[in-house]
């Protein structure tokens, strides 16, 4: 298992972060932004001033220079220093992380319980609501994220004053923070619950109409045992691969909602780190997205591993 | 040598380019319409933006529209996110009161002695930490805002300074090279704000993040900054002004908030007590009614304006004063600012006039102005005048911002209604930037672009030595008019400050004639609080650097 | 003898999402049949005939939104109004299906031997120790190798031939009184496909199971099926003993088909076998003609043919639905006979 399944798979993913950190960097390089203009708010800097940031940020320097430097930087462990806020990346990247990932947490359990739910009641009973829920799943995946950050905040917040318009919660407990984050992930995970309903309810479609599944109604299974035993079984590994690659897909749609709801999250760092050209945060949070992403991968590759019988065997022989 | 003017384009572009445009229009192309813009023809007496509080409050939530700051040290360049939270924090030797008035700040008082000395007098004030603030203290300070290399926004202000020095624990002297009339202002901003020495050492001069912290006098001190979260603040128990000012307002949580639709949403539904700087839609939401509170504005020290570059067909002043002519200034400033706009007719809002005998001298040299109005034929006959056949001019904007786009097509209209062939050129939002760098390659081949900037200093002087002299900032078109350099330089030399406001109004007569710049609005300054928070007495600058959480309370 | 199954004027309508809207499409058109306790009966016909939808309406296995007329009875009880309840027990103990592809029939993720024992044990509410070991025994008796090995794996470990054989086997051990085997060889490679024959007709005529067996090859249904019932366009067009049927067909189309099928000559030495195909395509019932659905690829037809539809005439044991069948018969016999 280890050698013959795994290993292949750490060695593929340690080579993608590295060539995606290249790519990142020389991206980077030759995108418009340099941390002279920031630095200087676009005003006139003495050469002196101008000279001091070229040095400490080695900006003269060949881009292979500056990349062997980041990386070996990496290497130790240093992810460098945030030209913006002249801070540690580490604890830059460190401190914002929570938000991150108890937003992209609540957002994807609304996507494992709602799409998938939504999904399952739509296969299972064909009629009216399903077409209706269905019509209502390819509406809501075409809004755009911010749209729907306004509308619920409108209705929510201030019509209904449930919820608040804006943070993290991160200085109350933990109720405070559901509370907070609950309207963030809602509009998160919107189109994505609207996704994977339809994917689930096409996955399932699909199984129902295999011939396998006739077979078991022909032998006079009951209907609840046909569908947890054959549908539901056989069509999750579809639903598993897009809902895994659904939410490792959440964390670039973080960047657009904690704007939106002012989060302390890396997203919302990411956009400004950007537009500042402070790459080693730019390079530090593409970093970490990157490995998420691949280590979801790895986990909906795993959780494939363990429901396919055919991919267990195959790998055994 | 005199910087006292901040350029900065509009208050959109420090944000992300990825999210929502920045600031929308009605229409793109603006035109008269029946409302106008409200111009100011006197000097009204100095009125709060909001009563004064009488009740305290157990604390309050203030967004800063701007979002997070990068810094809070005091030299960081000006920024309204550093500066709104900073100013509760870190005092300057001198301050500049809500009306515009300069009064004493951790120097109780000055003497000059001749025109290029200045001797303070330290107060007797405490830092956070419990220690006493010396001479020791200003000098280090003063001496990191003179040096560049360690990023600060305000050694322009030091070009003229010979030396700081510690006579005694508590007197400082400063000697200049020649006489300026603005040092009194310069020191109410970052360049007189004081540190403590101590903790300057201790931190090796990194200081002012989400780490490091601060170590002031003022109002309110440094309780934390959670990156990316808030920036909390505690009232100090050890105030020096607490004799003068007690803070109704024990604490005071800072929350970042970029977003126009999220700040709307927050204002509304009194999610944050008050906010600075709220976007348009912000105002009209609120002016709708049905909100948890209400919309301010006020004048500010912000001019948005067109910069004229000398290269190409706008080196011909004539040229210049026809494109003047051309703008539809109500149209534009109804379509695309709405209530955040006042009619200019000059480059210096009356909110910069401070106080005392000058004021009245600003006053009868700005109405002495004429109000910029559209007059196509008298536009047309400048073009003929000026000798120049076919003209033709490139308007740049910055790349994916509306407001730019709009506001560059407005001037193309301008242009081509007296004559003058134009096309727009969009450029990337870091190209555009440097057109206000000193590169004068940067601007080769482009003959106007649209900006919005800040004059920090209460007195009218500032912004002109700062786009008229050969050594200001705000002259990177390489405007060279001697006889404004001269009546500026002389303004600077002055003592008197009647004679100086005298000068000042010959030297902006010139301005306004040559057309360096042409001034489009006034931008107000604008502030959101909820029902029941009060005691914002003005907009900006004073709140940049006056303690202004100091007088916030309830009603 | 009463008969184990009895179909009698079955039509099935089947949905279809047309640009208009959900329409019907006619798919079994008045479809009359027996089938006695312990009898083989083959249905064969070209692909659309609906061979396969009238077996899968004996046990109701028809897709969502079908429409079902007629009457269909099981051990003289009706078929098309049984409730949930009691059309699962007559899934799991009366009627056993047998699917054309094995692969497909049997579910991928679950090991066989999940599929052997969850009909008698799941459905059928049978004790699991004793189904278990009456499967081994059968397991062996289909020959299958090490069968408690083979229930531990998974579908696609084993090969097809052996897949299939354990699908006969685990439709033998619900206890059937009814095969239903839909073309139960036409996905195997071929040598395979006469051991799957031979274990089918063995078990079966070992327990004395009654089967409904749907194909394409009329030799193979001639040669396991006591009678054979060729159908065109959702119907029987003739009902005969399969010992007569090739050599004495009574309808034009059967003859078509007996000419149709590529037989070696081996006098004809080294040419090439001459294929005589039925010329025109198949029709399906919604679209046949109003009068005889095989009249425009018919050889003999009249115009009579086109005007008004055949009815099913017996005679003897036999049953035919043509006009002209009793004007044909040495014909077509003739015919089958030239091409032989």
């Amino acid at each position: 298992m280890f050698r013959d399944f795994l290993l292949p798979k750490v060695g593929m993913a340690a080579i993608t972060i590295f060539a995606t950190s290249a790519v990142v960097f020389g991206a980077l390089y030759l995108a418009p932004g340099d941390p002279v203009t920031f630095l200087t708010k676009g005003r006139p800097a003495d050469p002196a001033t101008i000279a001091a940031i070229t040095q400490q940020y080695h900006l003269n320097d060949p881009l292979i220079t500056r990349y062997q430097l980041w990386v070996s930087g990496v290497l130790h462990g240093d992810l460098g220093q945030s030209i913006m806020f002249r801070q540690d990346v580490t604890t830059l990247v460190g401190s914002r992380m929570p938000t991150t990932l108890w937003l992209v947490a609540m957002a994807s359990v609304l996507i494992v319980t709602v799409g998938i739910g939504v999904g399952l009641f739509s296969a299972l009973r064909p009629g009216k609501l399903d077409d209706s829920l269905m019509l209502g799943a390819t509406l809501a995946a075409a809004v755009p994220i911010f749209v729907i950050a306004i509308a619920l905040v409108s209705f929510f917040s201030i019509r209904l004053g449930w919820f608040p318009t804006f943070g993290s919660g991160e200085s109350g407990g933990f109720l405070d923070r559901l509370k907070h984050l609950t309207l963030p992930a809602v509009a998160l995970a919107f189109a994505a619950v609207a996704f994977v309903a339809r994917i689930t309810r096409a996955s399932l479609r699909e199984e129902m109409d295999k011939e396998h599944v006739r077979a078991a109604r022909s032998r006079g299974l009951a209907s609840s045992d046909v569908v947890r035993r054959h549908v539901v079984r056989n069509g999750f590994a579809p639903i598993v691969t897009v809902t895994g690659l659904t939410i490792a897909g959440l964390f670039v749609g973080t960047a657009i909602i904690e704007k939106a709801f002012a989060l302390n999250g890396i997203g919302g760092l990411l956009i400004d780190a950007v537009s500042a050209g402070d790459f080693p945060v730019v390079q530090a949070i593409a970093l970490l997205m990157v490995i998420v992403f691949i280590l979801t991968n790895l986990g909906t590759d795993l959780l494939q591993h363990y429901l396919d019988p055919r991919q267990r065997r195959a790998v055994k022989e | 040598m005199a910087r006292t003017g901040i350029a900065y384009v509009t208050a959109c572009l420090g944000v992300a380019v990825t999210l929502a445009a920045c600031s929308s229009t009605p229409s793109d192309t603006p035109s008269g319409s029946a409302s106008s813009v409200p111009d100011v023809t006197q000097a009204t007496p100095f009125a709060p933006m909001s009563p004064p509080a009488t009740k305290p409050l157990p604390s309050v939530t203030w967004a800063l529209a701007m979002g997070e700051p990068v810094s809070l040290d005091p030299i960081s360049p000006f920024n309204s996110s550093t500066n709104v939270p900073l100013a509760n924090m870190c005092e300057p030797l001198l301050r500049q009161q809500p009306d515009g008035a300069i009064v004493a700040g951790l120097a109780s008082s000055f003497e000059t002695p001749d025109a290029t000395t200045y001797v303070f007098k330290l107060r007797d004030a405490k830092f956070w930490d419990g220690s006493t603030m010396t001479s020791a203290d200003v000098v280090a300070s003063l001496s990191r805002a003179k040096d560049a290399t360690l990023g600060s926004g305000y050694a322009g202000d030091f070009a003229g300074v010979d030396s700081v020095t510690a006579t005694d624990p508590n007197t400082v002297t400063i000697k200049l090279k020649q006489a300026d009339s603005l040092f009194t202002a310069r020191m109410t901003t970052g360049a007189g704000t004081v540190l403590s020495k101590a903790f300057i050492d201790k931190t090796g001069g990194k200081f002012g993040t989400s780490d490091t912290g601060l170590m002031c006098t003022g109002p309110y001190q440094l309780e934390s900054w959670k990156s990316g979260d808030s920036i909390n603040v505690t009232a100090f128990s050890g105030w020096w002004g607490l004799a003068d000012t007690k803070p109704l307002v024990p604490k005071a949580k800072f929350v970042f908030i970029t977003d126009e639709a999220a700040i709307t949403a927050a204002s509304v539904a009194g999610d944050i007590d008050g906010a600075f700087g709220i976007p348009k839609v912000a105002i009209e939401r609120l002016n709708q009614g049905g909100g948890a509170g209400k919309a301010f504005t006020a004048p500010a020290g912000l001019i948005r304006e067109y910069s004229m570059l000398f290269g190409g067909a706008f080196g011909n002043v004539k040229l210049r004063q026809a494109m003047a002519k051309g703008l539809d200034y109500n149209g534009i400033n109804t379509a695309v600012f709405g209530a955040t706009a006042q009619a200019a007719r000059t480059l210096v809002s009356p909110s910069l006039w401070g106080q005392g005998p000058a004021r009245a001298v600003f006053e009868q040299g700005y109405n002495a102005i004429p109000l910029p109005a559209q007059n196509i034929d008298e536009g047309k006959k400048l073009v003929a005048e000026s000798g120049v056949s076919n003209p033709t001019v490139v308007i740049a904007a910055a790349q994916g911002y509306k407001e730019q786009v709009t506001l560059a097509n407005a001037a193309r209209q301008a242009a081509e209604a007296v004559g003058i062939k134009a096309t727009v050129k969009e450029l990337p939002v870091e190209q555009f930037a440097a057109l206000y760098s000193p590169d004068p390659k940067a601007r080769e081949g482009i003959d106007m672009f649209f900006l919005t900037d800040i004059a920090v200093l209460p007195n009218p002087l500032g912004f002109y030595a700062y786009i008229t002299l050969p050594t200001g900032a705000g002259n990177w078109a390489g405007w060279n008019d001697k006889q404004a350099q001269d009546l500026v330089n002389q303004a600077l030399a002055a003592t008197d400050p009647v004679k100086q406001a005298e000068l000042t109004n010959q030297a902006q007569a010139v301005v306004m004639d040559q057309l360096p710049f042409i001034p489009v609005s006034y931008q107000l300054a604008t502030l959101y609080l909820k029902d029941g928070v009060t005691g914002v007495q003005a907009g900006e600058p004073s709140n940049f650097f006056w303690p202004w959480l100091a007088y916030v309370g309830g009603q | 003898m009463a008969p184990l199954l009895s179909v009698e004027g079955l039509v099935v309508d089947l949905p279809v999402r047309g640009p208009t809207g959900r329409t019907h499409h006619r798919i079994i058109d008045g479809v009359s049949f027996d089938v006695a306790p312990g009898e083989a009966v083959g249905l064969v016909g070209e692909s659309g005939s609906g061979k396969s939808l009238t077996l899968r309406s004996v046990v109701r296995l028809l897709p969502e939104g079908a429409e079902v007329r007629g009457s269909l009875r099981f051990a003289d009880a009706d078929v098309l109004t049984m409730n949930r309840k009691q059309l699962n027990a007559l899934r799991s103990s009366g009627v056993a299906t047998i699917f054309q592809d094995p692969r497909a029939a049997v579910n991928p993720m679950r090991t066989v031997g999940d599929f052997v024992l969850e009909g008698p044990v799941r459905a059928g509410g049978r004790n699991r120790d004793e189904v278990l070991r009456e499967a081994l025994g059968l397991l062996t008796d289909v020959g299958i190798d090490r069968p408690e090995q083979r229930l531990r794996q998974y579908p696609h470990e084993l090969s097809g031939g052996m897949l299939q054989r354990i699908v006969i086997a685990a439709a033998i051990l619900s206890r059937p009184q009814l095969l239903l085997a839909d073309e139960p060889t036409t996905a195997l490679d071929v040598t395979t496909q006469s051991d799957v024959i031979a274990i089918l007709d063995e078990q079966r005529h070992e327990r004395g199971l009654a089967m409904v067996f749907v194909t394409h090859d009329l030799d193979l249904a001639a040669a396991i099926c006591d009678r054979t019932c060729v159908m065109y366009a959702g119907r029987i067009v003739e009902d005969q003993l399969s010992s007569t049927l090739h050599d004495a067909p009574q309808h034009p189309y059967t003859a078509a088909l007996v000419a149709a099928r590529p037989v070696l000559d081996i006098d004809a030495g080294c040419e090439l076998p001459v294929l005589r195909a039925i010329r025109g395509r198949p029709a399906s019932a919604y679209e046949a003609p109003s009068g005889c659905p095989f009249e425009p690829r018919c050889n003999h037809a009249e115009p009579a043919c086109s005007a008004t539809r055949p009815p099913e005439v017996n005679s003897g044991c036999s049953r035919v639905a043509c006009f002209r069948a009793s004007e044909l018969r040495g014909i077509l016999a003739l015919e089958v006979e030239t091409h032989a």
